[in-house]
């Protein structure tokens, strides 16, 4: 309870500013707390098949960024030249706007979710990657000796060795997407769903259109639900897998 | 036992750490290498081990397995204290339980068998970390300074495990130090090393009974006169 006190406190607040700023601006401008639950409740299995829809692609786009980024990296580790080779293009992937490439990827894609799922990996692969890049190397030079000393080769050493060692990097990693995967596949919705299925994308953007400022905010809300409950199970299982000998627990 | 036939070994541009050095460990011998730090022991130790590969010259290992003991315990933190001694078996592919524990109970440590590294004082993670050197019964053993981060009670008491326990099996020990009491306590030959290349400053037999004791007036004479030469 000490530990998610401060939270609570920090959001009643929240909550208080913003009904008090909403109370003194148009609705369809700043819609308040209760608006914004009534909208909520009033569009719920409407807005939980969207969520269950941009929390899938979501979370698809952040399995493959993951699978992608084991290859990429174990590659870079075994292959030196293709470290060289490819680290630095990998990077300029970081650097591309999602918003921009999003259309690119509709041309490419089609419509639906192919879109979403591809922009999701395109914001969560690098941060992956790089924590993936710095966890492999983790292992210290004598724990590689020893290993070397024991006749173990490259992939013995790689799973009985750097791939454990590399764990507490690789949750890093994952918090930080487990963030970006929504950001990711609400905007390849924004520009590659059609609104059938509904996702959040897309009622975010319907609403704003016709003004329901509240349903958009209702959206808004369910898309850092999503994130939150990501991150959430991410340090779940980093406690459950890494928590005691990493002095976490 | 381990020799090394006139080999040549260096970091690339910088001057060789050692050129046409050689030295030979009898079956079941103690040989310490002393010398100050920095001067080349430990890269002689990873030659000795084929951890580095000699630029000329070459390094001649008996048949059996060979073990190194780090200057850090060096345990994996995943893994429990019976997990990390039984590494060895389990890499070579022939887990045996009994063996793993027979080690573990060596160093004292069956009460702590199924606890992770990080609940061990530095002293307890040495002991697992000798103890899964000892377990595939190692025909050369090799120790880069594995006492040098202990305190002073726990090394004291690890010694004495070392020569009570673990010399009698008949292991060719190869001990990498910088501290020539525990050169004279423990080997039955030592080599103390300087210069750049290095090169045997002077070597001297240990003719003492065992079990030593660090006090003893022959072995400080002994250390006294190596200390000199280490200058």
């Amino acid at each position: 309870m000490a530990r998610f006190g401060p939270a609570a406190v920090a959001a009643a607040l929240g909550l208080v500013v913003w009904a008090a700023l909403a109370s003194r601006l148009p609705e369809a401008l700043l819609p308040g707390p209760a608006a914004v639950a009534q909208a909520a409740w009033a569009r719920g299995p409407e807005l939980l098949g969207a969520a269950l829809m941009t929390g899938g692609c979501a979370l698809l786009g952040l399995v493959i960024s993951l699978l992608l980024g084991v290859l990429v990296a174990v590659g870079f580790l075994r292959w030196r030249a293709l470290e060289l080779a490819l680290y630095p293009w990998a990077l300029l992937i970081q650097t591309l706007p999602v918003v921009a490439v999003a259309p690119l990827l509709v041309v490419w894609l089609g419509y639906g979710r192919p879109v979403s799922v591809a922009a999701t990996v395109l914001v969560c692969f690098f941060p992956l990657l790089t924590a993936l890049h710095v966890g492999l190397r983790a292992a210290t030079p004598a724990q590689v000796e020893l290993f070397s000393l024991l006749g173990a080769g490259f992939w013995t050493t790689l799973l009985r060795l750097r791939a454990p060692a590399a764990l507490p990097q690789v949750f890093a990693g994952l918090r930080t997407a487990a963030g970006l995967c929504v950001v990711g596949a609400v905007v390849g919705e924004f520009v590659g769903s059609n609104g059938v299925p509904p996702s959040l994308g897309s009622m975010v953007l319907r609403a704003a259109r016709s003004a329901d400022t509240a349903t958009s905010f209702a959206a808004i809300g369910a898309a850092s639900g999503l994130a939150v409950l990501f991150f959430g199970l991410v340090r779940w299982l980093e406690d459950r897998a890494i928590g005691v000998w990493a002095g976490r627990s | 036992m381990i020799a090394l036939h006139g080999v040549t070994f260096g970091f690339t541009g910088v001057t060789p750490l050692v050129t046409d050095f050689s030295f030979a460990a009898a079956p079941g011998e103690v040989l310490a290498l002393v010398g100050p730090s920095g001067c080349g022991k430990s890269t002689l130790l990873r030659l000795a081990a084929g951890l580095l590969a000699p630029q000329a010259g070459r390094v001649e290992r008996g048949l059996g397995a060979t073990a190194m003991v780090f200057q850090a315990p060096n345990l994996l933190p995943w893994r429990t204290v019976a997990e990390n001694v039984a590494l060895p078996l389990e890499l070579g592919g022939h887990a045996d339980p009994a063996a793993v524990a027979q080690a573990v109970a060596e160093v004292g440590l069956e009460a702590v068998a199924d606890r992770l590294p990080h609940a061990l004082s530095g002293g307890m993670a040495m002991r697992v970390s000798l103890a899964r050197a000892l377990v595939t019964a190692p025909s050369l053993l090799l120790l880069d300074e594995p006492f040098a981060a202990l305190d002073a009670l726990t090394r004291t008491r690890v010694r004495e495990l070392f020569q009570a326990r673990w010399r009698a099996r008949g292991s060719t020990v190869l001990l990498v130090t910088h501290d020539v009491d525990e050169a004279v306590l423990l080997a039955d030959r030592v080599l103390v090393l300087g210069g750049r290349p290095l090169s045997v400053v002077t070597e001297r037999r240990v003719e003492l009974p065992r079990p030593r004791s660090r006090h003893g007036a022959s072995l400080g004479a002994l250390a006294a006169e190596l200390e000199a030469a280490l200058g």
